[in-house]
């Protein structure tokens, strides 16, 4: 009898503990979400080295919210710990309240809680940035050093969803930077710059950042072709000159100590892209130019992916601000095609016609992704043109650019 | 310190403006500086780097002898479909030449493909915009 007792206790405790009991319908929803963005990561090929992770974390976190609990202490009495431990005493520290004393019994944090430090310390992103400089050539940048401007025009979406966010009310200044900078179309810089602006936010605007890159070939078209005339969109551009490997040795060098000197808020992020594109430029050191842009980013790649999904509980990823997060995206995308392809074409008009405009969407960096997309519609209208080297240089400078603008948003909005 | 210092202020007008201002500005001059340098220090690099080679050339001049055959080949396409420009021929050309190797002595015509399925770019494109970052 006093077994089947003990047996149903059990079964009830575990009852009790397990999550039917414990999670909050919102919980549920979550988990529905999530398995939605598993789908599309999985079927439908969405960005799915990210979106799958970020999917997983979700999951986990809906299903065990205790995965990311916080380490903390337990109080127990001296007398209950003994009589536990057969007469033996612990090793803690020992308070005394009320004349009783207790022990002070530290438990450990959830796995996801300590993974989360490295984007809750800022370490993951500037990793991620590493490995994007090994992989990234700068040559057509190099080459054609006015696709900065090009970059730097595309950071209009930032600024101006910033007004957006801020007009409607329900966001801080804080809040409203981070999720302005969804427009950077850069994921690690808009995780970077949301934990420390805004870290409670960064769930939806991890998920909308992704989100709208996967969609850049759907989001962008649409504007390119609006704001050109066809005429415009058959320039044909003359062939970028051939970079020395002396210059493209300095660049990385020039770009860090300039931007570091000038904004040392976007030092963290620009020093390690840079850092990883000496490493591959310098051909030097092949081995941890190798490691930085496969095994290194990769494992990077999981903890970040998993650690932001775990921060979209239902709690905080289920609110209104989660829509405006979404809605606000949107704009700061369209805008920072707008201002590249406005630009591009000021500097058209200026060259004589000698630069298509439509490299200016390339700005918003998305690399390369935005890139192919002007070589799509460049290529739409003149089955000759080819344009994605010439995007490169904005794409790539754009990179630059939105850790500039994140390196604006922290220095005045910390 | 002295910039956030100076947007102390509850007004989000003021704020917004202040941002959209300040960040603009801040980021194109930081980037126009690097235009600038980059400008500067390329055309140094380019021009020390190219000048001891300009000289070079004269000497050897007479040494790309396979010319012949490459002006014999080019009139051999007879059949290129309309707005196919010359750089898209000479890859097509290099391309069939790489992997055919020297047997294939003419290339009688080239015209795009009319597949209704998603093309080999489309298909790299694909692949490409699934990779993040």
């Amino acid at each position: 009898m006093e077994v089947l007792q003990g047996f149903l206790d059990a079964l009830q405790g575990i009852w009790t503990s397990s999550g039917f009991i414990g999670n909050d319908p919102r919980n549920y929803v979550m988990i529905l979400i999530s398995l939605v963005l598993l789908y599309l990561a999985i079927k439908k090929q969405f960005e799915p080295l990210l979106l799958l992770p970020i999917a997983f974390g979700m999951l986990l976190v809906n299903v065990f919210p205790g995965i990311t609990a916080t380490p903390s202490t337990e109080m127990q009495l001296v007398t209950d710990y003994m009589a536990a431990h057969g007469g033996a005493a612990g090793s803690y520290p020992i308070m005394v309240l009320e004349g009783l004393e207790y022990y002070q019994i530290p438990t450990n944090g959830g796995l996801l809680y300590y993974l989360y430090q490295g984007v809750k310390l800022g370490i993951y992103p500037p990793l991620i940035f590493l490995g994007i400089g090994a992989m990234t050539d700068f040559g057509p940048l190099i080459a054609n050093p006015k696709s900065f401007l090009l970059g730097a025009a595309a950071q209009l979406g930032i600024f101006v969803t910033f007004i957006g966010a801020m007009a409607l009310g329900i966001f801080t200044a804080q809040e409203a930077g981070s999720i302005a900078i969804i427009g950077g179309a850069d994921g690690p810089t808009a995780i970077y710059v949301t934990s420390i602006l805004a870290p409670h936010l960064l769930g939806p605007i991890a998920v909308a950042a992704y989100s709208y890159m996967a969609l850049v070939p759907i989001i962008q078209p649409p504007i390119m072709k609006a704001l050109t005339t066809r005429k415009e969109r058959m320039i044909v551009m003359e062939q970028l000159r051939p970079v020395s490997k002396l210059e493209k040795i300095l660049f990385p060098i020039i770009v860090t100590i300039l931007i570091s000197l000038l904004l040392p808020d976007a030092a963290p992020l620009v020093g390690m892209l840079m850092l990883g594109n000496l490493m591959r430029e310098s051909g030097v050191v092949s081995r941890i130019s190798n490691t930085a842009q496969n095994e290194l980013m990769n494992i990077i790649t999981i903890f970040l992916g998993v650690t932001v999904g775990a921060t979209a509980t239902g709690e905080v990823f289920l609110t209104p601000q989660t829509i405006g997060i979404v809605v606000l995206g949107l704009i700061a995308f369209s805008f920072g095609t707008v201002g590249g392809v406005l630009f591009g074409k000021v500097m058209c008009k200026l060259s004589g016609g000698k630069i298509n405009p439509l490299i200016g969407s390339a700005g918003v960096s998305a690399v390369p992704m935005a890139a192919r997309v002007v070589q799509k519609v460049g290529q739409a209208e003149n089955p000759g043109n080819f344009l994605l080297m010439h995007a490169m240089g904005p794409n790539v400078a754009g990179v630059i650019g939105s850790a500039l603008a994140a390196g604006v948003l922290i220095s005045i909005l910390r | 310190m002295p910039m956030f210092l100076a947007l102390q202020t509850d007004n989000p007008v003021t704020l917004s403006l202040t941002i959209l201002l300040t960040g603009l500005v801040v980021v194109f001059l930081v980037l126009i500086v690097l235009t600038g340098i980059i400008k500067l220090y390329g055309t140094i690099v380019y021009n020390a780097t190219n000048k001891p080679k300009a000289e070079k050339p004269a000497e050897k001049v007479q040494e790309p002898a396979p010319a012949p055959a490459v002006r014999a080949a080019a009139p051999v396409v007879e059949n290129v479909e309309e707005g196919i420009p010359g750089e898209v021929i000479a890859a097509i050309a290099a391309a069939i030449y790489c992997t055919e190797g020297a047997p294939v002595s003419a290339i009688k015509s080239i015209r795009r493909s009319r597949s209704a399925s998603r093309s080999a770019w489309g298909m790299a494109g694909v692949m490409e915009n699934t990779r993040p970052f």
